[in-house]
């Protein structure tokens, strides 16, 4: 491949014009951080609700409110990235169905509605039968507001790393590791129980994510020498390797370790420790992905 | 119809784009489907034009770029009464005009929007037959240029009560600038003696002009023209004036065979650069190869077939060897290689086999073992034989220092041979104005060249310059009142003309300040008879910048302070400058687009014009405007319109002279360029135009045609056109006939009587000329030919009169010298930076010549386009081992020490950055010298207006300067901070991205000695430098010099060098090769006294 | 009618000039470009070359900047051209991540995306495009590939064989040609490009993008 020839050819680029740097930037990624807690959270609800209905029945309207939150954080941070926020609603005017951005808006907005309606019924109408129908629908349609990011990173056909179909599985276990770890933090009432078994979905989550990006760092430069390239700023000397690492440990060796840990000693507190290095690791693994393709020469 | 003209208009001008007309689409009959359909515009047009035919030009329509921005027309349709949102469509006048940013002259059309009356942008000219409608980098670029936020608008003058370099100015009119310099320039002129006639200078540097900048101190009476040619190309020129009494050479690229360069021609620059580069494709796309002989790779040589990385100032040896094998060896087919019907015929081989006495000497100097047996053209062939038999590719390989690298020798002699005739060179700067006796480099490049018969001039090999030029912008008299041309003065000036340098090609403009200031030299000058003035009452630079481009810039600072040297200055500049700074006034002229004069450039075997003319004016004019005065029309014009101030000098000077120099005609002076229409005032640019192009008669006739009728026919039709080509294929004009009868030969526009007429033992005819005499033709066959341009009507192996006239005989045969021996006694062809000198791993050669394709030595500074892409532009290329010796890393700050291998003097130093490459040859640093440009401060005030002046805010750094007489330092204090825009807004919004700090370059120049080689004059621009590491507290752009030692260096080089003229000797420099501007015979006399 | 680009890298000697009458023509703000040359230093003292090669937006004819934009700002012409409409852009950056070529940019006037047209507006007004008229050594080849007539398409049926298009993997169909050129002009790995200064210029990856991030 080119990276070996390289040495040989001696081939130095002398003058180019300067280029910009980083397109999609720290915004993003906390776009995607708070859409995997605002819909990691509601599926979590989901899970409670059918798994341990008594105890978790008084969160529905936290949950709700703590996903309303962050999906608008996410709303927000996406706004915030347009260079032209206040023509947000072009892509309702203007919408162009092939691009993932605005079936995604188009979702995200719908999502949004359905959580007033869920937060509608179990605040104003207490209705919870009404909050459990609207929220399946709520839950389905979760699934593709989680997917569309990584359909729409396929879609940036520039960047190699994204093209693979790991990226969608990634946003599912995001979506379930900041889900259980938010609900660890936000279910002060839940048994220990129901604790214990978000903190088991939080390790699998950790573990299977860990494990992706594992395989990927070593049989991803099997794809294309582009993806060499891009794996090459998170390892070794890396620009990115210590940062990457960091993001690895803090959001999945050791929540996996201290999911385990906490269930031999039964300790809620190391479990919300789990939980806390699991929102704050995504943020920094989900940090590193974004921003490495993005170092890559394109021309 | 419509189509049919504009795809027979010129060559490829269309191409069909749909082989069948497409659908125009289904549109809905709304107003934006209508809008489109109702006008010219279309997405999917029949043809595409690379330009719109000229018929069009005074009104062509085209959508706006930058409106199209909103989603074309597909979205908006086309604006029109009905459809106001539609796209903009831009209602052009196209006015011709010829870009100025190199000598090329290139065709430029000017976009000029009507409802604004502003340039949308700069395109080529297809009526250009030389650039054929394209251009580089530079040539689009001038619409920043015109539109540069820092131009001058209007005249200034240096604050009363300031001294020169304060930095203080005031606003003036027009006409007080013009009473006050008319007044001073008629007091001195009044005196009329001999001094007087040499107190007003006259300094251009790139003139692009053919013949009215000489005008102007002709037809003052004085001998007041200097220029900047011996910082360009005087080794070049010397050398082919030995070979062909011609300025340069002229190839024809397009039909070579091989391109041969010791020139950046083909991707950098070179005279003619974008022609010459797109004639060098044409000939590469036909298969053939390209040869650059470069010590730095440049982009030429980067895509070249071969590149051979001499060691600089050692081409000649090269050279050399090559016409060794070529006498020695036989072709494939047992051929001799030497074209013998060529060289018998046209070589001057015959004058030295009959100069005995030269022979002895060629014996004397052990250039031949014996005299040759006969007179005969054999026993020349196997003089020449023992005369180049030691240039073995041995002796190559050492002297060009190209060890490792043999096989380039045999690979150039494979390309060479085959090319047979077709070898087309330009031999111009790189070694030959580089070095101490860069000239043979350009002598012995013709050589090989001449031997294998490409020097002919025919189709693919090189021909000479002025076959191929038409200067007639100096000759307009007969719209003057005067009705001729002014006469040639009598005296001679010593300060651009030495006598230390008789034959120097040409005016030793570079050391202006150390003539004028060396009071000692004047002395010993004057005690031996000449009257050198030891002031200037006008120094007018133009199109100039003397100050930072020369060598030892700090003797200019030193100079130009000077009033008591310089009484009064002006420069004649649209932008500012390092030089404006110590004038007294900065009068702003215009740049491309605003100038009206004739260039001609000879990029090719044609006979082409150009002219280049003030767009905004014409634009005006053709919508009805009118100026009040005639004869200041593109002044009005571009106050009218929004440029400011701008005048130019082809209505400048008339003004000046007929209403402020000469008003009462009582000089004589006025008559010149007082209108012979309207003797009450300064001719116009019509007029005098008019009358300059009149003088060639396919115009002329064409215009008659045309635009019969009009006033000024010729005029108009160079203003609609742009250019225009005289004559193609101008092949060999020296076996062209000329005409005789029984009474007259008919030479070069005269007659001369039959019995006046002298024919030599070798056939050359002679007239007499003055006390001199001059050859018109000679004889071949019964016939007359014109022949070389050569005293002796053919190329000058020999060259005659440097031997028996002129003091170098041992030179006077393409020559180098061949041993150690020979290196030390005839130093004059050593160049200054041998690799003999370079003792340590920190001894470099630097060669500080080259450009950059996209920049132009000091007037890109402000042009934002050209700024953006040119950062780093002058770093330190230092060879990636040889930095890797010394521990130097990319990007490192380097100390770079200038040291004078002659006098082993110290000039001081500068900082630069290293870049360490596989792109410049081991031992040899290269750096160009577009960066560094300073100011000293960031803005002036000017009292009474409202806004501060910026100055080069987009391109150059301040600086703080220190001097003291002795030693000057500058130190970069600040980075680019664009000025507060309030000049051309529109045009300059996007400032706010500039991302450069200009902090990468230095002033190189300045810490150059000023070092002229003895027999052509030029400045040897290579140095040798030694180079470490720079210290912590040196910043890259610091400089350091001495230029009291410099000023010893240029001493050194002028008093152990030179042979200058001394008791006995009668001319001052050969009559018959070329002066710029020539006196009279009378000016050329001399007598030294014997002291 | 497809219109198409084709560039002669024997022939592009690197002047910029086309460059700068791009930036002239289409008022392309300073710190953005729409097309660019850029020079690679090949190989090893003395065998050292330079190649130059010009990019500029390829006009794919499965564009993925125009798939992934929200709002059909960028949208196909009936003449092949990708065209862009700044006035419904709303600066997502979308296509900037998807254009696998790095023609797009977010212009700092605007702060919207924007890119080469292919002159569109030229085109319109039967023009060609102004960096095709600059070229001096016409490097630069321009016209219909529909056509087989047309001069774009004999120059293709001329140099088969050794006509490229730049990451043809990435199945975007460039509508962009490149004759005489190499891996080495058109795949951007297979050049180091360090950060910093270099011969030239100084080379930074560290640009603001669109000025306000
Ligand atoms: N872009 C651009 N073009 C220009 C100009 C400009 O400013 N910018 N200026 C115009 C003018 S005024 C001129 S005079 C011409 C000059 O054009 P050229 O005659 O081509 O001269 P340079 O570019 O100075 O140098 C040409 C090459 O010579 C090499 N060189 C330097 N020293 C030596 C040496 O000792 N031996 C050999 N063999 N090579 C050497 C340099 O590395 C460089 O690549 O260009 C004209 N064209
Ligand atoms: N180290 C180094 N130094 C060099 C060279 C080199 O290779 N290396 N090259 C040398 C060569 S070959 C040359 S020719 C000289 C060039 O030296 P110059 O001819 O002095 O330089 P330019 O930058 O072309 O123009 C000088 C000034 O002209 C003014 N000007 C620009 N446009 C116009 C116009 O349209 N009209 C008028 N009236 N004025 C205008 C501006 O003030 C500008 O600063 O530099 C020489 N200096
Ligand atoms: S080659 Fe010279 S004259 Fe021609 S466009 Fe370029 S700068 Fe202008
Ligand atoms: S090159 Fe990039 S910007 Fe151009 S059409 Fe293709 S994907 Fe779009
Ligand atoms: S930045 Fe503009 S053009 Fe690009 S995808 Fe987003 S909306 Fe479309
Ligand atoms: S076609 Fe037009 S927009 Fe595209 S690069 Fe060329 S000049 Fe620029
Ligand atoms: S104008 Fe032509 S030769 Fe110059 S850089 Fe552009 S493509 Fe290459
Ligand atoms: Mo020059």
């Amino acid at each position: 491949m080119v990276h070996e020839t390289l040495a040989a050819t001696h081939a130095v680029v002398t003058l180019d014009v300067g280029l910009p740097g980083i397109v999609w930037p720290w915004k993003v990624t906390m776009n995607m951080w708070a859409k995997s807690i605002g819909t990691g959270i509601i599926f979590m609800l989901f899970y409670l609700l059918k798994r341990y209905p008594k105890e978790s029945g008084n969160l529905r309207f936290s949950s709700t409110v703590v996903a309303l939150v962050f999906i608008h954080m996410f709303l927000l941070f996406t706004l915030a990235d347009l260079h032209q926020p206040l023509r947000m609603w072009h892509i309702f005017f203007y919408p162009h169905w092939t691009s993932a951005i605005t079936v995604g808006a188009w979702m995200a907005t719908l999502f949004v509605v359905m959580l007033f309606g869920m937060a509608y019924f179990s605040f104003v109408k207490k209705d919870n039968a009404k909050f459990d129908k609207l929220m399946f629908w709520t839950v389905i349609l979760g699934i593709p507001v989680t997917l569309y990011t990584a359909a729409l990173m396929s879609e940036a056909t520039a960047r190699e790393l994204w093209q693979m179909p790991t990226e969608s599985a990634q946003m599912m276990l995001a979506a379930l590791l900041a889900g259980s770890a938010s609900m660890i933090l936000l279910g002060k009432k839940l048994s220990y129980e129901a604790k214990s078994s978000l903190g088991v979905i939080l390790g699998l989550s950790a573990l299977t994510a860990f494990i992706l990006y594992q395989s990927e760092l070593i049989f991803g430069p099997m794809k294309s020498e582009e993806v060499i390239a891009v794996l090459a700023y998170v390892k070794g000397n890396g620009e990115y390797a210590t940062m990457f690492w960091i993001g690895q440990f803090v959001a999945y060796v050791l929540p996996m370790l201290l999911v385990a840990l906490s269930r031999s000693g039964r300790s809620e507190s190391i479990l919300k420790l789990a939980a806390i290095l699991a929102l704050v690791g995504l943020w920094v693994v989900k940090h590193v992905w974004l921003i490495i393709p993005q170092l890559l020469p394109m021309s | 119809m419509y189509l049919e003209s504009r795809r027979s208009f010129m060559k490829g001008a269309a191409f069909t784009v749909a082989g069948a007309a497409i659908a125009k689409g289904v549109f809905t009959t709304d107003a934006v489907a209508e809008s489109i359909s109702d006008s010219k515009f279309t997405n999917t047009p029949d043809s595409l034009s690379f330009y719109p035919p000229v018929e069009e030009w005074d009104s062509f329509k085209e959508l706006d770029g930058t409106d199209w921005k909103r989603g074309g027309i597909e979205r908006h349709g086309v604006r029109s009464e009905d459809n106001p949102d539609g796209i903009q469509v831009n209602d052009y006048t196209i006015v011709p005009t010829v870009c100025s940013n190199c000598e090329a002259g290139c065709g430029l059309t000017a976009w000029v929007n009507k409802d604004t009356m502003t340039v949308r942008k700069y395109m080529g000219n297809p009526v250009h037959t030389g650039s054929r409608g394209r251009n580089c980098a530079k040539g689009y670029a001038v619409t920043s240029q015109m539109y540069d936020p820092d131009r001058i608008p209007f005249p200034i003058k240096r604050a009363p009560g300031s001294k020169r370099g304060d930095g203080q100015w005031v606003r003036v009119t027009w006409d007080e600038a013009m009473s006050a310099i008319g007044k001073k320039m008629h007091d001195t002129l009044k005196v009329g003696d001999e001094i007087s006639k040499k107190s007003i200078m006259y300094h251009v540097g790139r003139p692009n002009e053919n013949g009215f900048g000489p005008r102007v101190p002709q037809s003052l009476g004085i001998d007041g023209y200097n220029s900047h040619t011996n910082i360009c190309s005087a080794g070049a020129r010397e050398g082919t004036i030995q070979w062909a009494n011609d300025d340069r050479n002229s190839p024809d690229w397009a039909n070579a065979n091989l391109i041969f360069l010791q020139s950046s021609h083909a991707a950098d620059a070179g005279h003619y650069f974008q022609q010459s580069a797109g004639y060098i494709a044409d000939a590469r796309r036909r298969g053939a190869k390209m040869v650059v002989i470069d010590p730095r790779m440049s982009n030429s040589a980067g895509m070249a077939d071969l590149w051979i990385p001499c060691w600089p100032g050692t081409e000649a040896a090269l050279y050399l060897y090559l016409v060794n094998r070529i006498v020695h060896e036989k072709g494939k087919n047992e051929e001799d290689l030497v074209d013998h019907s060529f060289v018998k015929e046209w070589v001057n081989w015959d004058r030295l086999m009959a100069n005995k006495d030269y022979l002895q000497k060629m014996i004397g100097y052990g250039y031949i073992s014996e005299m040759p047996k006969d007179d005969s053209y054999e026993s020349f062939i196997e003089l020449m034989k023992e005369l180049y038999a030691p240039y073995t590719k041995e002796f190559v390989v050492r002297e060009c220092k190209l060890e490792g690298m043999e096989y380039k020798l045999d690979e150039l002699w494979d390309l060479f041979v085959p090319a047979g005739s077709k070898i087309a060179s330009y031999l111009w700067r790189a070694g030959a104005i580089g070095h101490r006796g860069g000239w043979m480099n350009t002598r012995a490049g013709f050589l090989p060249l001449a031997l294998r018969g490409a020097m002919r001039g025919d189709i693919g090999g090189v021909g000479m310059h002025h076959w191929h030029e038409i200067s007639v912008a100096g000759k307009g008299d007969k719209a003057t009142v005067a009705g001729e041309h002014p006469k040639k003065t009598d005296v001679w000036n010593e300060l651009a003309w030495p006598p230390e340098y008789p034959i120097s090609t040409y005016e030793m403009g570079f050391m202006l300040p150390q003539l004028i200031m060396d009071e000692e030299w004047i002395a010993k000058w004057t005690k031996r008879g000449l009257k050198i003035p030891n002031k200037l009452a006008v120094y007018v630079p133009r199109m100039h910048n003397p100050l930072w481009i020369n060598p030892d810039g700090f003797r200019w600072v030193e100079a130009l302070k000077r009033e008591d040297k310089f009484e009064l200055s002006f420069n004649l500049s649209p932008t500012w400058s390092e030089t404006n700074w110590y004038c007294d006034y900065v009068l702003p002229v215009g740049l491309a687009g605003e100038r009206n004069d004739q260039q001609s450039t000879p990029s090719k075997p044609e006979q082409r014009i150009e002219f280049r003319q003030a767009v905004l004016r014409v634009a005006a004019e053709k919508a009805g405007w009118k100026a009040k005065n005639p004869a200041r029309a593109t002044l009005e014009a571009h106050m009218k319109f929004g440029l400011g101030e701008v005048w130019e000098e082809s209505e400048f000077w008339p003004n000046l002279i007929v209403e402020y120099v000469d008003p009462d005609g009582s000089l004589g002076i006025r008559k010149y360029w007082a209108s012979k229409k309207d003797p009450s005032r300064a001719v116009t640019v019509p007029e005098y135009f008019d009358e300059a192009l009149s003088l060639l008669p396919k115009l002329k006739a064409e215009a008659n045609k045309l635009y019969q009728g009009e006033e000024f026919p010729v005029y108009s039709y160079i203003r609609d056109h742009g250019a225009w080509t005289e004559k193609t294929d101008v092949y060999k004009p020296q076996e062209e006939d000329i005409k005789f009868d029984k009474e007259h030969v008919y030479a070069h526009g005269h007659k001369y009587p039959l019995a006046e007429v002298e024919k030599d033992e070798f056939g050359a005819l002679w007239v007499k000329d003055g006390e001199l005499k001059k050859s018109i033709g000679i004889v071949k066959d019964g016939k007359i030919l014109a022949g070389f341009h050569t005293l002796s009507k053919k190329l000058e192996f020999f060259s005659e009169w440097l031997a028996d006239d002129w003091k170098w005989p041992e030179y006077a045969v393409p020559f180098y010298p061949r041993n150690d021996r020979e290196a030390e006694k005839m130093v004059h062809l050593v160049t200054q930076v041998h690799h003999k000198f370079m003792r340590h791993d920190n001894e470099f050669a630097l060669n500080t010549i080259y450009r950059l394709p996209y920049n132009i030595h000091t007037r890109s500074v402000n042009s934002k386009h050209l700024m953006e892409i040119s950062q780093n532009h002058n770093p330190i290329w230092i060879y990636t081992k040889d930095a890797e010796k010394l521990g130097i890393k990319r990007g490192d700050a380097v100390k770079v020490q200038i040291e004078d291998t002659l006098t082993g003097i110290k000039s001081g130093y500068f900082i630069a950055m290293a870049v360490p490459t596989e792109a410049t040859r081991p031992g040899v640093l290269a750096c160009s010298h577009h960066a560094g440009r300073w100011k000293l401060k960031d803005s002036v005030e000017i009292p009474g207006f409202e806004h501060d002046l910026g100055i080069m805010s987009l391109g150059a750094p301040k600086y703080e300067m220190t001097n003291d007489g002795k030693v000057g330092t500058m130190k970069p204090t600040g980075a680019i901070v664009p000025h507060h825009v309030w000049q051309f807004k529109e045009y300059n919004k996007d400032l706010d991205n500039i991302w450069w700090d200009g902090l990468s370059g230095a002033w190189q120049n300045a810490v150059a000695p000023c070092h002229p080689d003895p027999i052509a004059g030029n400045h040897g621009w290579h140095q040798k430098v030694t180079i470490e590491k720079a210290s912590a507290d040196d910043k890259i752009g610091d400089i350091k010099v001495d230029y009291e030692n410099n000023f010893k260096v240029y001493q050194g080089w002028r008093d152990q060098l030179t042979r200058p003229l001394a008791p006995g000797d009668k001319w001052r420099r050969p009559y018959h090769i070329k002066r710029p501007v020539k006196p009279s015979q009378k000016a050329y006399k001399v007598e030294i006294k014997d002291v | 009618m497809q219109l198409g680009f084709l560039v002669d890298l024997h022939l592009c000697m690197g002047c910029k000039g086309c460059e700068i009458a791009c930036k002239v023509e289409n008022e392309v703000p300073l710190s953005t470009w729409r097309l660019r040359v850029k020079y690679v230093d090949v190989g090893m003292f003395p065998e050292t070359k330079r190649t130059f090669t010009p990019l500029r937006c390829n006009h794919c004819e499965n564009a993925p900047c125009e798939r992934i934009c929200p709002v059909s700002a960028l949208h196909y012409l009936e003449n092949g051209i990708v065209n862009i409409d700044k006035e419904r852009c709303i600066g997502c950056a979308g296509c900037v991540m998807a254009c696998p070529y790095g023609a797009i940019y977010i212009d700092p006037e605007t702060q919207t995306a924007d890119k080469c047209t292919y002159c569109a507006h030229r085109i319109a007004s039967s023009m060609m495009p102004a960096c095709v008229v600059a070229c001096p050594v016409e490097a630069n080849i321009f016209g219909d590939l529909e056509d087989p007539t047309s001069n774009i398409s004999q120059y293709i049926q001329d140099n088969q064989g050794d006509v490229q298009v730049r990451k043809p993997e990435k199945g975007t169909d460039p509508h962009h040609f490149y004759v005489g050129g190499g891996n080495l002009q058109l795949n951007p790995l297979a050049s180091k490009r360090v950060e910093g200064y270099s011969l030239f210029n100084k080379l930074t990856t560290k640009m603001p993008l669109g000025g306000h991030h």
